[in-house]
């Protein structure tokens, strides 16, 4: 079973593709069989990223059955072991994917015979997003130093929170409880899941400690992307530090990626950056970050089980 | 979980530092100096996570459980009406380690709430032993605190973790990995703390104790 890594954080531009696509390159240099997804339908452009030409298959070719099944929409790319799915010439949008489309696409997706899967989530944060980055338990999340970039990666590490919650719980085990802990404290409402759950744990210790148990499982990841020289290189873990304390998440600092100019060279000459500057800050961040996210792993086991629960 | 938002008598000072409530004042200045950063007023990670007016009362909080706690006066006071609650024992009061004999496991006490976010987790011992940069710094025949550190922090293990494992203090853990010699117990007790904390890098014991003995002896 390939372990899945996906990678959201919301905001537009923090730079989600062009980490997905090197992230790729150092996994397929390691000798790893690694397949990138992109699902930023409508905004697709990983491919440009690890210097890929434009596809002719993509996603959309299995949504709308062109191809019976998911795998003949792979296309090598330049880099050997690297493989792709491209969401380029979608016309349709990640949050518009119907239940069973993208029930579909996730069970597929957990078939392919890759050591690894790398979701490009795109920004956003809606319904379908949390389903796709909740593939797996150990979803990587890429901001920038800025704080519109933070409050991204906090709204949508609450929705996946949230959406936990919402899983474990059945409906109406869910409503009841919610309504309840919101009548005793007004403040534990969905955009205090932390306080929410305590109360879910003193309603119900036995439903608490099932879903505490559950979100123990997850484990993530956070990257700071085009960090320059006179940011405070310490937000990244502060971030994950905040988050830890009162969301009680587990999520791990994977370190700063240096901002360099050359990106938007390399993007624009579409070619992979890590070998336009292989020596460059940039470059040795990304390998530092990687070499931690390989210790950090993935517990796959989770897989099968959020894919059944989606279903 | 939130620290705001629980009623007053579960939200002790310790727990607002997050640190045991036998914390020597060295603890107590590192937790209070930490907690600060992360939540002062340009701290990206903070003010975009929580309204202006709960990070404030974060601050205030914080500033309020280091003062009495930093202060033996105050402190004694305070630990007094948290044992006349029930929800602090006598035994679990810090004393001032020059004054008695260093305590070396720490079994009494008593489960966090934040315990199960840090569970430790159980390391392969093929990442030792297939890691060069591990393997480099296992040759030397002299191990210093930062490379026992550095072995730590490859394996993505935290000083919580290996103090949940093996219940040494964390300020022993942290006096070893700074090579502050002065402030280690007795090479009786250093020796059986080396062991416990190999075991958990899951790395020989004997060859850690020996090196890290050495070097300390050679400094
Ligand atoms: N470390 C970096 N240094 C310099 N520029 C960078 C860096 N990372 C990304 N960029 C630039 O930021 C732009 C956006 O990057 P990218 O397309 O990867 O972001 P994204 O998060 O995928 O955006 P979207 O949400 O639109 O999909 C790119 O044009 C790239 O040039
Ligand atoms: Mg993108």
């Amino acid at each position: 079973m390939p372990q899945i890594w996906p990678i959201g954080g919301g905001k537009g531009g923090t730079g989600k593709s062009f980490v997905t696509g090197s992230l790729g390159i150092l996994l397929a240099r390691e000798g790893y069989q690694t397949l990138l997804i992109d699902l930023d339908l409508g905004a697709a452009n990983l491919h440009t990223t690890i210097g890929a030409p434009n596809p002719e298959k993509s996603l959309s070719d299995f949504v709308n059955k062109k191809v019976a099944a998911l795998d003949e929409t792979i296309i090598p790319t330049p880099t050997p072991n690297l493989f792709m799915i491209s969401g380029a010439m979608n016309n349709l949008d990640i949050a518009n994917l119907a239940h069973e489309q993208k029930t579909k696409i996730l069970r597929e997706i957990a078939k392919l015979p890759y050591n690894y899967i790398l979701l490009d989530l795109g920004a956003g944060t809606s319904f379908n997003t949390i389903d796709f980055f909740m593939i797996s338990n150990s979803g990587i999340f890429i901001t920038t130093p800025e704080p519109t970039a933070t409050e991204n990666i906090y709204r949508l590490i609450r929705a996946v929170y949230f959406r936990k919650i919402r899983q474990v719980l059945n409906v109406y085990h869910f409503r009841a409880l919610a309504k309840e802990a919101e009548e005793r404290n007004s403040k534990a409402t969905v955009t205090n899941p932390d306080l929410l759950l305590d109360m879910i744990k003193e309603l119900d210790p036995e439903k608490g400690g099932m879903l505490e148990q559950e979100l123990n499982t997850l484990e993530f990841g956070l990257l700071m992307n085009q960090h320059r020289k006179q940011d405070n290189p310490d937000i990244g873990r502060f971030i994950c530090q905040i988050i830890e304390k009162h969301l009680a998440l587990k999520i791990q600092f994977l370190g700063n990626i240096a901002f360099d100019e050359n990106v938007h060279l390399a993007v624009c000459k579409k070619r992979p950056f890590l070998e336009m500057s292989p020596y460059s800050r940039t470059a040795i961040d990304f390998r530092e970050c990687f070499k931690k996210l390989l210790i950090m792993k993935d517990k796959s086991f989770g897989i099968r089980h959020a894919v059944d629960r989606v279903l | 979980m939130g620290l705001m938002m629980k009623p007053y008598p579960k939200q002790t000072h310790y727990k607002i530092l997050d640190i045991p409530t036998d914390a020597s004042p060295y603890e107590i200045n590192h937790a209070y100096r930490n907690a600060f950063e992360l939540y002062q007023d340009d701290s990206m990670a903070a003010y975009s996570f929580f309204p202006d007016s709960e990070r404030k009362e974060i601050l205030a909080r914080l500033e309020e459980a280091y003062l009495t706690l930093i202060n033996p006066e105050s402190r004694s006071v305070y630990d007094r009406s948290l044992m006349e609650m029930g929800i602090m024992e006598e035994e679990n009061r810090y004393h001032d380690h020059s004054k008695r004999v260093m305590p070396i496991y720490d079994i009494r006490r008593k489960k966090t709430h934040y315990q199960w976010l840090s569970k430790v987790p159980v390391v392969d011992k093929s990442r030792v032993s297939e890691n060069p940069s591990i393997q480099d710094i296992l040759q030397k025949d002299r191990l210093t605190g930062q490379d026992l550190k550095r072995i730590r922090t490859t394996l993505g293990l935290t000083l919580a973790q290996i103090f949940l494992q093996t219940r040494i203090a964390i300020g022993i853990l942290e006096a070893i990995e700074d090579d502050r010699f002065d402030h280690l117990p007795p090479a009786v007790y250093l020796k059986s703390f080396l062991k416990l904390y190999a075991q958990c890098l899951t790395i020989d014991a004997d060859t850690v104790v020996q090196a890290y003995m050495k070097h300390m002896k050679l400094s």
